[in-house]
């Protein structure tokens, strides 16, 4: 009962995880890592019923850079909502001045930088990727 | 024909889903209202894309509407990985939903597993 995603947002998607791979992982800071959490859920819609979401709660973590710019990338997880249904993948975003771009691990941006209020993404520090809570539930990262 | 066909089908697929895609709603001053899961709840399996458990620990935040009610969601796991899982409220109890058409799930809830609170 797989589904089968409208091509843009499959596309997009598949960008953002796929190439994830050729970025360079960053050592953890005694302190741990800088990290982006959503305190509003964030929507980017295109078609009519697509989209795709960082929810409120979840947690980008800076642990990788680009492998071409050098630039931090913050990783973590995104809803993807089409007409068939609704899938959990990797995403990773850059900062920008007013708020972060949808990119891939070469800092190749994907989509128009968001904009996003101050209070909706907030800069943390937090502890390794594994184990980390992307609900804002358990263990609250630092901040 | 076919073409035809195709074209119908994604518009009504698309036209059901927007009923069924619950919309963001601002965040309160006091914040989002949110449930937190303090015992793993398991869903019956009905199928592998549906969610299988939420995890202790887990917040589900109300920041979203459909239909005139309140979701709570966050992520619960499926066969396939993790997955979106939501929560409305009927009376004084909650039912959990899953998938972009809302299934109802039917777990056991432990008391206590379920504790209503605020999502800053």
């Amino acid at each position: 009962m797989r589904r089968t995603p409208p091509v843009l947002i499959a596309l997009v998607s598949a960008m953002a995880t796929a190439g994830c791979a050729p970025s360079a992982a960053i050592p953890e800071p005694p302190g741990g890592y800088p990290a982006l959490r959503f305190t509003q859920t964030v929507r980017i819609a295109n078609l009519p019923g697509n989209y795709m979401e960082f929810w409120a709660g979840s947690v980008l973590v800076g642990d990788r850079a680009s492998a071409t710019t050098g630039e931090r990338l913050y990783c973590g997880q995104m809803a993807v909502r089409d007409w068939f249904g609704q899938e959990i993948r990797g995403a990773c975003v850059a900062k920008r001045d007013r708020g972060f771009v949808l990119v891939s691990s070469d800092g190749i941006e994907l989509l128009r930088p968001r904009d996003v209020p101050a209070d909706d993404l907030k800069e943390i520090t937090t502890a390794r990727r594994q184990g980390l809570d992307v609900s804002g539930a358990t263990t609250p990262p630092r901040e | 024909m076919r073409t035809i066909s195709l074209v119908a089908a994604i518009g009504l697929a698309a036209c059901g889903s927007g009923v069924h895609s619950p919309t963001l709603i601002p965040k309160p001053s006091d914040g989002y209202q949110a449930l937190r899961i303090n015992q793993q709840i398991d869903f019956p399996y009905e199928a592998d894309w549906l969610p299988r458990k939420i995890e202790r620990g887990t917040v589900l935040i109300g920041d979203r509407a459909s239909g005139g009610a309140l979701h709570y969601c966050g992520l619960g796991t499926s066969t396939f990985g993790p997955v979106q899982v939501c929560a409305v409220k009927r009376g004084q109890k909650f039912v959990f939903l899953g998938g972009i058409l809302e299934y109802e799930l039917r777990p056991s809830v432990p008391p206590g597993a379920v504790e209503e609170t605020r999502f800053q």
